[in-house]
């Protein structure tokens, strides 16, 4: 069992509580917060430990008890928080995005390898059991050669206060970096090759994202996050040349009734997702071997990530080179 | 000047579909007259000319100017080959017959110009044939206009049609398509269907584009040097987001006709519609591979666009695609095209 401290005790820890709860070779040990409710009532209802206060007295007090971190924080602590637990020898899986930049999500990998500790960005998309089932497809061969891929992923309206980290893009690094950055990865992943396009449109609670590739393929990924509370959609399209693949939750529905009209819902995988991409870390922590979803991965798609935002921000698009991209 | 109790209509040319002209057989505002074409026409499209007089019960009379004076009609259906479009709608245009063509509304701007130009010139209706009567369809923009999801903030149309185009690029077999099948690239050709449902639902035009093309799957699009997938970005009016996947993706690709769908992301709301539903699944023996197990549950949707069209030719009013639509809908597909060959974003031109 991996002995596991949650950094950070707001939104999605219940989630990652739950996950590790759920899994069969994590365990949580401790929970930590700034704020000592959120640490407490996390640590209660996991049957952890709470802490509150620096990173570092943690990892000091508890050496023999905390071989690994959940950095679960506002974006613009994720770095810092990775290299203390990476300096402290801990193995570390950071919510998205790793950093606020590729720069710095880049010098965050170069400290893990180095340390020879695990580092795993929580790109939760490879482990929704519908993609992973794409993915296996076209593993296999059963695709062909992938030549477009196609996602949509709506979310309710950002919790929280107008105020919050969030809301603030220099904080969050605005839709790019804190949302899309997974739809990013996922097409990396599964086109299997780094883009030379970048072209992406942004208007408020809306991103879209269009990549282009060498070898011919091509992407048109959307987030949206403005939708009414209780709201949720998930959908992709991967066209091979052998066959193509449909993972979406318009064909996935069921219906209810309890009067009324019919409601339309869908299975949670998200649930399924968090506890597998914990299981994938705690194997790679085992095996001694990099997490399927490593640090050269996650600093991939930030630059990627970049270059969308500035393609948004200028209207034009960003051309990829070996070492960055321009703008044109 | 009262309506005629039913409109003549000719039909020139199904070197493309029979549906088209078909849609207007047994119509009771309609009378189907006859078949002409160009006597230049290749003799595989005559041959096809012929199977459609057949199934229309009129006579297949090669020479449009001779066959115009003859019936007298008052409609021209234009199936033609897509380099053809354009010569004979505005032959009919000039003839002061009303048009109702096949996509596409032709291969370039320029043709669509002229098109648009006679018919304005000439005073009469101009319908591209589409199929924005899709019950999926109409619903969406009864939803979208009706402010049920509040202000429309973004468009996603998927457009695939499940079929090959020949052998794929890395096939070692013979072609299997003959050199006459036309495969003239599929968002050049279909993306008037998409572009057209987001017209129809939103009322909003595209004004720049960025578009990725590819010959990725079969060996004749790649030969042609015409795209056999394609993804476009579209900004559009009052800041809309929009967006649309195409393609010919291969028969294996899904149990029908092909995945068609449609979302709209509005201020306080959204949707998803798949075009053919409702649908049912019909699984039996004895289905042949290529046999779609789907089975749309309307039939009348080319109906619906016929009777559209009676109540624009009675009133006047514009036809459900009007030439300056259908026009502006292939200046979007240019300028997707354009942007895919640059890299590089490309405004949509408009006609003044």
């Amino acid at each position: 069992m991996i002995r596991l401290a949650l950094v950070g005790c707001g939104h999605n820890a219940a989630a990652l509580a739950a996950a590790v709860a759920a899994s069969d070779h994590c365990e949580l040990r401790v929970a930590t917060d700034l704020d000592p409710k959120a640490a407490a009532a996390l640590a209660r209802a996991a049957s952890a430990r709470a802490h509150v206060g620096d990173l570092e007295s943690l990892l000091e007090s508890d050496a023999d008890d905390v071989q690994a971190v959940i950095v679960n924080t506002p974006n613009d602590s994720h770095a810092d928080i990775a290299l203390a637990a990476i300096a402290a020898g801990r193995h570390v899986l950071v919510e998205k995005p790793l950093a606020l930049s590729a720069d710095a999500a880049d010098e965050v990998r170069r400290r893990a390898d180095s340390a020879g500790v695990r580092l795993m960005a929580a790109h939760t998309l490879r482990f929704m059991p519908a993609n992973v089932q794409v993915q296996r497809a076209l593993a296999a061969g059963e695709l062909g050669k992938p030549g477009m891929l196609r996602s949509h992923r709506w979310l309710r309206r950002f919790p929280g206060p107008p105020g919050g980290w969030k809301h603030d893009r220099a904080r969050s690094g605005g839709l790019c970096i804190h949302e899309a950055v997974h739809e990013i990865d996922q097409a990396l992943w599964l086109i299997g090759e780094r883009p030379t396009h970048v072209h992406a449109l942004e208007a408020p609670d809306l991103l879209q994202i269009h990549l282009g590739f060498a070898s011919g393929a091509m992407a048109i990924c959307g987030v949206a996050t403005g939708l009414p509370l209780g709201s949720g959609y998930y959908t992709l399209s991967l066209i091979g040349s052998l066959g193509a693949a449909y993972a979406d939750d318009h064909h996935n529905m069921h219906l209810v009734y309890r009067g009324g009209r019919p409601q339309a819902f869908v299975s949670d995988q998200r649930a399924i997702a968090a506890r597998a991409q914990l299981d994938e870390f705690a194997s790679a922590i085992h095996d001694g071997r990099v997490p399927s979803v490593s640090g050269a991965d996650a600093v991939a798609a930030l630059q990627v990530a970049e270059a969308a935002a500035d393609s948004a921000a200028s209207g034009q698009t960003a051309h990829l080179t070996e070492t960055g991209y321009v703008l044109a | 000047m009262s309506s005629p109790e039913r409109y003549r209509v000719l039909a020139l040319s199904a070197a493309k579909h029979d549906y088209v002209a078909l849609a207007f057989k047994d119509h009771p505002r309609f009378q189907v007259v006859g078949a002409s074409d160009e006597p230049s026409a290749a003799g595989w499209v005559h041959e096809c000319n012929e199977r459609l007089a057949a199934d229309l019960g009129v006579p297949y009379e090669p020479g449009v100017d001779a066959a115009i004076a003859r019936h007298r009609p008052h409609v021209a259906v234009v199936s033609s080959e897509a380099a053809r479009h354009a010569r004979l709608s505005v032959r009919a245009a000039q003839a002061g017959l009303h048009v109702v063509q096949d996509k596409p509304m032709a291969p370039t701007v320029a043709d669509c110009d002229a098109i648009v130009e006679a018919v304005e010139r000439a005073g009469v209706r101009f319908l591209l044939w589409n199929r924005n009567t899709q019950p999926a369809i109409e619903e969406a923009r009864r939803v979208v206009h009706a402010g049920e999801i509040g202000e429309p903030r973004a468009i996603h149309v998927d457009f695939f049609f499940c079929k090959d185009a020949g052998v794929l690029l890395d096939s070692d077999e013979p072609e299997e398509v003959p050199d006459s099948w036309l495969s003239e690239g599929e968002l050049t050709v279909e993306g008037i269907y998409p572009l057209a449902y987001m017209r129809h639902i939103l009322g909003l035009d595209a004004v720049r584009a960025f578009g990725r093309a590819s010959a990725h799957f079969f060996r004749r699009h790649a030969e042609r040097g015409v795209e056999d997938i394609a993804t476009v970005s579209l900004e559009m009016e009052g800041g809309v987001i929009g967006s649309l996947c195409s393609g010919r993706i291969g028969r294996p690709s899904h149990p029908n006709i092909g995945e068609l769908r449609v979302h709209v992301v509005g201020s306080t709301g959204a949707l998803v519609i798949a075009e053919p539903r409702p649908e049912v699944a019909v699984h039996t023996r004895g289905l042949a591979p290529d046999d779609y197990r789907n089975r749309r549950t309307d039939e009348e949707t080319d109906r619906r666009q016929v009777d559209l069209l009676v109540n624009a030719l009675d009133t006047g009013g514009d036809t459900l695609l009007t030439a300056r639509q259908g026009r502006h809908i292939v200046a979007t597909v240019a300028a997707a095209l354009q942007s895919a060959r640059t890299g590089r974003p490309c405004e949509v031109t408009r006609l003044s």
